[in-house]
């Protein structure tokens, strides 16, 4: 059900937000096989449920059960960041999202399970367990954000927290086929955040539907700037289509997918040419490499680290400063270009993944008779976004011949967000 | 916290081909081209 839903059923009184707690807890406890929380708040959130019952409706996010992807900090509620190096923080403060959902009337459930640190698509933590894909255990639910993902997925819970650096919200919303939203960067607050990297970070809401983001934006910023009034059709609606890159090493199933969404929209369809994402993705890598080593270059013991962790931060010590300057300067370049091509469009439409959810143990993947690298099918057409600080969305648009869902990514220009919600909702209705 | 120094390890191939994308790139940036004030995305509001 959607935040609007169990809203309405809370507002009639068909349900109190305690039962709803309740049930949620139950539902977790007897049917989570995804391992999507590393630490359970069901105390505190029948707690806060009771007091909710007791008040009158703050809005609505009153009394819906979230979670918080393990990164944010929540007072007196470990923090661990999927790290051993975090085991045993308690963070003395929430985090400033975390904080305002709390206002809204939100009841966070516990800490959704990630891939360590955020630095990983894959959620095969190697200290709290891996993340299963709910909709097919033998496969990966994508990351950094899986299990919270697969709360959502797995129908537990209408809506919960992400971050992205990389993608991290926008992948597993692909490959467990819900709506992940990664904001204009800046937008929501980063404070009390673990970073992974200063410059490329984004909070974000993931939800079962584009409207449950729109209402988890308003409530995450603190405002109603995020849900507009709906549109009555696209008709007006100028969508830019990359003329490379973003079709190019695709799986034909989700190119398949994604064109027949932007077909079936009515609307306009434009031919974009955007910079070389080759050449703007491994800016963006350089510069998340670099910050990541910053942040973790003084840890000298690897047993700290999941394997793949401790490679990327060994990795990032090869990135001279002259590169990390030099990458932050592309972006200026990159940037202007970008600014030309918003006044032609209003949304550029991609896959959000060239593949849909891959088994746990692929480490390549066949795509047009050539193998590709897991974590760049994964990560290139999403990455780049985080470098431009555009406002990105992934939402379901169909589903490949094994009944994987397939995720068609929505980018707008900077600080259009709420439009960019308002024009995801009927692609979503359209699908 | 750091104890020991850890070596500094050869070049994996992810770098490599990291290198390989971004040098021409960076090499194409002259002096006419801003240096970001900050290291932030500088994105106008429109």
């Amino acid at each position: 059900m959607t935040v609007r839903e169990i809203g309405a059923r809370l507002q009639r009184r068909e349900i109190s937000c305690v039962e709803l707690v309740r049930s949620t807890i139950q539902a977790i406890e007897s049917g989570d096989r995804s391992n999507s929380l590393i630490t359970r708040t069901f105390e505190q959130a029948l707690q806060q449920a009771a007091k909710l019952d007791a008040e009158p409706r703050r809005g609505p996010f009153h009394g819906i059960p979230i979670a918080h992807k393990d990164l944010f900090y929540t007072r007196g509620v470990r923090t661990t960041g999927g790290s051993l190096i975090y085991k045993d923080f308690v963070p003395e403060f929430d985090a400033d999202v975390v904080a305002k959902l709390n206002v809204a009337g939100a009841i966070s459930i516990g800490k959704a399970n990630l891939h360590e640190l955020a630095y990983g698509i894959r959620c095969n933590n190697a200290h709290y367990g891996a993340v299963l894909n709910p909709l097919d255990p033998e496969r990966i639910p994508g990351g950094s954000s899986g299990g919270s993902a697969a709360l959502v997925a797995a129908g537990f819970l209408a809506m919960a927290t992400g971050t992205d650096s990389g993608g991290s919200i926008r992948i597993p919303a692909s490959y467990c086929g819900i709506a992940g939203f990664k904001p204009t960067y800046d937008v929501l607050s980063r404070r009390g955040i673990l970073p992974l990297n200063y410059s490329l970070d984004h909070a974000g809401p993931m939800g079962t539907c584009v409207d449950d983001c729109a209402l988890a934006m308003n409530a995450m910023s603190g405002t109603t700037a995020f849900d507009l009034p709906p549109l009555a059709d696209l008709k007006t609606v100028r969508v830019g289509v990359p003329d490379a890159f973003f079709f190019e090493r695709v799986h034909p199933e989700v190119e398949r997918a994604v064109k027949a969404s932007l077909t079936a929209s009515g609307a306009r369809i434009e031919t974009v040419r955007l910079p070389d994402f080759n050449e703007l993705n491994a800016a963006a890598r350089v510069i998340q490499m670099a910050e990541a080593t910053a942040l973790y270059i003084n840890y000298s013991d690897a047993s700290l680290f999941g394997a793949d962790v401790w490679t990327n931060i060994q990795d990032g010590r090869q990135i001279f400063g002259h590169e990390y300057v030099n990458a932050q300067r592309l972006r200026r370049v990159h940037r202007k270009v970008l600014r030309q091509i918003w006044k032609t469009v209003d949304v550029i439409a991609t896959p959000t993944t060239a593949i849909t959810a891959p088994l746990r143990n692929e480490v390549t993947i066949d795509i047009n008779g050539r193998d590709e690298d897991v974590r760049l099918a994964s990560t290139r057409l999403v990455r780049g976004w985080n470098y431009l600080g555009e406002p990105a969305i992934s939402i379901p648009c169909g589903k490949d011949s094994k009944g994987l869902p397939i995720g068609l990514q929505l980018i707008a220009a900077p600080y259009r967000d709420a439009r960019l919600l308002q024009i995801a909702k009927l692609f979503e209705r359209q699908a | 916290m750091m104890e020991e120094e850890v070596p500094l390890p050869p070049p994996t191939e992810t770098v490599k081909r990291l290198w390989e994308a971004f040098r021409p790139a960076a090499a194409r940036l002259t002096a006419d081209d801003d240096i970001a004030a900050s290291f932030e995305p500088e994105i106008e509001e429109e």
